[in-house]
């Protein structure tokens, strides 16, 4: 359990990390990725949406005290699509890259038209248009480029997980 | 024993709708003041500020050995120098520029009033917000090298920023281009001298310029610099040009959207005016 939690804290911290030093320099199309919804939905498709609420809950919070601003939109908005991304767990073909590519599309869609519609009820100035064209296309096509290798390190995890499991039962 | 699974779920929604309560109950409370820094907000930036200075150098180290791989062999190192060295008196010039047509402007007017140089300090940049909803940078200096919070930002190009958040170690700087409400500045327009304001949040990564008053009017291409009424900035600094005119087809109000003059998205080295 501890080894859980430790993993969970750790890969998010360096996801947050990595996002805003490796990709801040980057600097394609002129966005940072949004790593840890990247691996939020990659976890929430593996592992459920018990798991995968819990990822984006920690990831969210992380992200939100790095981002400074509003307290909460990160925890609100990673937690709702780990738990309803996670609920394809077991409806959905795991070994089949494209799934978690088009559900990527979909939770960054989502992420990102919530959380305009929230930043800009409190005040925040920009335009929609605007942020689809400059912001949300560029991302797409990050975070599709993304999800490929998180999502195979995470699949590799998942079954070294259960052929150690099934080595300790025996079967 | 184990509750029956129609009172778990009740249980259940209930913890939901509870979480949900608390997290509108707290995002509508910090979304008063978003430019001020929690004490939470704090301590995880400074928990995060040595992994992202170690990751910054790791970064930095592969991009040099990509480019010296890449063709540029042990010439990059030196380049690197030497391009500190210019961007230092590309400042240097540009300074002396701001002094000469302050100078000249002030000749014409008569008026002998003195301007004061700019005290620098050079600041590297280590990381940026992870976000794209917020435009901050962290920076390596912090209140133990005198740094104090709203400190103007500039680079050999123009202004960058304000100081928002003050560490031991490490500072915030806030970017013109944040589209937080509060993150404003005046300036005027070179030609005209008319007083404008400048927000965050314009299209493409650039500003939105307001005009203060219905005779000041845009042109595309004016220079925009810092106003002798700003609350936190020298006077006469660039701080961008007009890229395009927004009408709003009722003849009176006009707005504009600025590119920045400084390359915000290409920054590495950026000094703060400490005085």
């Amino acid at each position: 359990m501890k080894r859980r939690w430790l993993i969970l804290t750790g890969a998010l911290l360096f996801s947050i990390c990595l996002q805003s030093t490796f990709f801040a320099r980057l600097n394609l199309f002129g966005v940072v990725p949004d790593l840890v919804l990247v691996i939020v939905v990659s976890h929430a498709l593996l592992y459920g949406p018990i798991s995968g609420s819990l990822w984006g809950l920690v990831g969210g919070l992380f992200l939100d005290l790095a981002s400074g601003g509003i307290l909460g939109i990160n925890i609100l908005l990673k937690t709702a699509l780990g738990f309803g991304i996670g609920l394809f767990e077991r409806t959905v073909f795991k070994d089949n890259l494209l799934v978690p590519t088009v559900l990527v599309v979909f939770a960054t869609l989502a992420n990102e038209t919530i959380s305009y519609l929230i930043l800009t009820a409190l005040g925040w100035q920009e335009k929609f248009g605007s942020y689809i064209v400059f912001t949300v296309i560029p991302l797409l096509l990050q975070h599709m480029i993304l999800t490929i290798p998180v999502y195979y390190l995470l699949l590799k995890g998942l079954r070294l997980r259960q052929e150690s499991f099934e080595r300790r039962m025996g079967i | 024993m184990l509750k029956p699974w129609g009172e778990r779920k009740k249980i259940f929604f209930l913890v939901v709708v509870l979480f949900f309560l608390l997290l509108t109950g707290l995002l509508f409370r910090t979304s008063r003041d978003t430019l001020d820094e929690t004490k939470a907000e704090f301590s995880f930036k400074l928990l995060l500020y040595p992994i992202q200075k170690a990751l910054q150098y790791a970064t930095d180290f592969s991009h040099e050995t990509w480019n010296t791989v890449t063709g540029l062999a042990s010439l990059y190192r030196e380049n690197a120098d030497l391009r500190r060295e210019i961007s230092e008196l590309k400042m240097e010039i540009s300074q002396l520029e701001q002094l000469g047509a302050e100078n000249e402007r002030l000749r014409q007017t008569l008026d002998f009033s003195t301007k004061s140089t700019l005290n620098l300090i050079s600041v590297e940049i280590v990381a940026r917000n992870p976000s794209n909803w917020m435009d901050t940078v962290i920076i390596d200096k912090g209140g133990k090298y005198g740094l104090l919070k709203n400190m103007p930002v500039i680079t050999e190009h123009g202004v960058v920023g304000r100081i928002l958040n003050v560490n031991p170690l490490s500072s915030e700087v806030i970017l013109l281009t944040d589209p937080r409400e509060g993150n404003s500045m005046s300036g005027v327009i070179k030609r005209s001298r008319g007083l404008v304001y400048i927000y965050g949040g314009g299209p493409g990564g650039n500003c939105r310029v307001k005009s203060s008053d219905l005779d000041v009017r845009f042109e595309v291409g004016d220079q925009i610099l810092t106003s002798e009424s700003s609350l936190y900035f020298p006077k006469n600094l660039l701080i961008g040009t007009i890229l395009e005119i927004i009408d709003h087809g009722d003849g009176f109000e006009q707005e504009a959207v600025m590119k920045p003059a400084a390359k915000l998205g290409q920054m590495e080295y950026i000094y703060v005016v400490s005085n």
